[in-house]
This record gives C-alpha cells, sequence and structure tokens, in this order.
C-alpha cells in the first residue's frame, strides 16, 4: 500500500508519465508520433536540426504536419532559410506551398 | 496531508494531456478525433479538415476551433473555394480571409474586377502593404488584354492609389502597343511619359512584359519598377 502511495506521488504534477522516456522508446505508432509532436514543440530555434530529425521520424502526416508548421509559425524568424526550407520541405503536398509561401515569399517579407 | 496530496496526483493524472471537452463537431472532423488528447495536433487537424466545409457559417466556427492555426484554416477554406469555383461572392471569401492580406491578394487575384480602375481600389482598400503589388497585377492583365485608345484615356483621366504604377503601365501600352498617347497629368502623367521613352528606346523591353504571367510577376519587375509605395 505504502508503495503505490509512493508510486503516485512520485509522478511529476503534469501526470505525464510518458514524458520521462524518450519518443524513441516507444514501440511505433500514434502515440510515438504525438510524443514526437510535444518533444518538437518544446525546443528552441537553436534546435532546428533536432526538430529536422524528430519530425522525420514523425509516421502520421498530420501530426508531422502540425508538428513543423507549429515549430516555424514560432520560430520562422530565428533560423536560416535552408533550414527553414527543408522543414518545409517535410509537409505534405499541400502544406508545402503554403508554408513556402507564408515564410519565404520575398512579397511577404519585404 | 497525505490525501490531499494523493488526490492532487489522481487529479493530474487523469488530466494528463487532455483539455476541456471542445464542443461537439461534425462528422466531418471524425479522422481528428483521435489527436483529441493532443491539443495542438487536433486543432491543426481541424484546420485541414475545416476547408472540406461548404457552409460559411460552420466553416466560420470550426476555424475559431483551430487555435493557432486558425489564420491557416481561413487561408484554406478561402483557396478551397476559388480552386473549384464555388461561386462564393468576393465579399464573402474577403471576409472570411479576415485581416490575413495575403488571402484577400489571392481571392483579388482569383476573381479580378473587370473593370481595373475597380480592380486597383480594391487593391487599395482590402491589401494594405500588398496592395501595389496587387495594382501591378490588374494592370499587366489590362495590358494584355489589349486596351484601346478610349480605354487608356479612361485609365489616364484617373485618380487612383497607386498613380505611379498605372502611369508606367499606361506608357507601356503607348509604347509596346502603340496605342493612345501618354494623358492626365501629375505622378501618372510623367510615370507614362518616362516609361513610354523608355521603352520606345528599348523596345526589347516590351517582349517582357508579355512573358510574364500576371500573378507570378515580383514587385520587381513591370514597367516602372516601383514608386507608389512612397506615394
Amino acid at each position: 500500500m505504502r508503495f503505490i502511495f509512493a508510486s503516485i506521488l512520485s509522478l511529476p504534477l503534469s501526470g505525464c508519465p510518458a514524458g520521462a522516456q524518450p519518443c524513441s522508446a516507444l514501440p511505433p505508432g500514434l502515440e510515438r508520433d504525438k510524443c514526437g509532436y510535444r518533444e518538437v514543440m518544446v525546443l528552441g530555434p537553436e534546435a532546428a536540426e533536432q526538430v529536422l530529425a524528430k519530425a522525420a521520424d514523425i509516421a502520421d502526416p498530420i501530426v508531422r504536419n502540425a508538428a513543423v508548421t507549429g515549430w516555424l509559425s514560432q520560430h520562422a524568424d530565428r533560423i536560416a532559410d535552408e533550414q527553414g526550407k527543408q522543414l518545409c520541405g517535410l509537409l505534405d503536398e499541400k502544406e508545402r506551398g503554403y508554408c513556402f509561401r507564408e515564410h519565404y515569399s520575398p512579397h511577404l517579407r519585404r | 496531508m497525505l490525501s490531499r496530496a494523493l488526490l492532487a496526483s489522481l487529479a493530474a493524472l487523469a488530466s494528463c494531456g487532455s483539455e476541456p471537452e471542445p464542443e461537439p463537431l461534425s462528422s466531418d472532423f471524425e479522422p481528428c478525433l483521435q489527436y483529441r488528447d493532443t491539443e495542438g495536433v487536433y486543432q491543426y487537424c481541424i484546420a485541414r479538415y475545416a476547408p472540406e466545409i461548404a457552409d460559411v457559417r460552420q466553416a466560420e466556427r470550426s476555424c475559431g476551433m483551430a487555435g493557432a492555426w486558425e489564420k491557416r484554416c481561413r487561408r484554406h477554406w478561402v483557396s478551397r473555394r476559388l480552386e473549384h469555383g464555388s461561386g462564393t461572392p468576393v465579399s464573402t471569401l474577403l471576409e472570411f480571409c479576415a485581416d490575413d492580406a495575403d488571402c484577400a491578394f489571392e481571392v483579388l487575384d482569383a476573381r479580378p474586377a473587370s473593370d481595373v480602375l475597380l480592380q486597383i481600389e480594391r487593391c487599395g482598400s482590402h491589401l494594405g502593404q500588398l496592395g501595389r503589388d496587387c495594382a501591378r497585377h490588374a494592370l499587366q492583365r489590362w495590358y494584355l488584354a489589349g486596351p484601346d485608345a478610349d480605354e487608356l484615356q479612361r485609365v489616364a483621366q484617373s485618380v487612383s492609389s497607386y498613380p505611379r504604377a498605372v502611369g508606367s503601365w499606361l506608357g507601356a501600352c503607348v509604347a509596346c502597343l502603340e496605342v493612345g498617347r501618354c494623358g492626365g497629368d501629375g505622378p501618372a502623367r510623367k510615370s507614362c511619359d518616362r516609361e513610354a521613352r523608355r521603352l520606345t528606346n528599348k523596345p526589347e523591353g516590351c517582349q517582357r512584359l508579355l512573358k510574364r504571367p500576371a500573378a507570378q510577376v515580383p514587385a520587381s519587375t513591370g514597367p516602372g519598377g516601383g514608386g507608389d509605395a512612397a506615394l
């Protein structure tokens, strides 16, 4: 009984035990992808390379698009254009064009 | 003390990764249900599927639930209506764009007014800084349609927010299409005279105006090259 109490109380207050292990430790599937999304979203602009790698590892296109577009919307203006374009390149076709236009179209950057 | 801490931990555990229950959505969003426990992904998913909804009020409500992706949701909804020639009125599309000038630019470029002066007026009133590019697109389409001398005169005598751009394209008509002459006065007249002279001296410049599809002309090309931004 005491062990159970101790175990529950040792959980972080966020109540998300899955966050304690890296996403790569999870079996492939939606939960691992959602975990990857959460990992990407806490990274800062200095971690663009990591974002590229983690986003590429997300198999579900909706989750991957959400991670890439969500991260870019916060950091696109603080990363190298080349990295941003590589990230746009990870998106599916429908989203890709909009991504390039939104962040790298000359007429919107003036 | 122990029981209070235990309850707090259990409550936190129960709410792991979840958000307050959102309003029920139509069956259009069924594919999004699997993402409901990850707010950002769920909102993105809504933004992704909302453009399929034809009803404007329902789409409005759905995009309103897309969080950080609301602007994208609105943009995709509008693009979708334009792609499919939905017949949705321009005013509805512009309203749906909300404060996204690039979205409004897409609408005005895809559904231009048949009168170039009306189109230029719309560019100015809806697009802010992008208005000048929009006006240039309108003027190039007008030029490519081959206006006659009367039409040239009508445009030359008009008052617009982008007189230099108008003047440059009038000059292109005079020099390249050999229609009419520079009329009116003020900055448009000066710009017309200058551009007509330039293209008369360098007629190869006329070819360049024909080659570029209007929707792809960057701001730095086309007659004149700039100037109205400062007006």
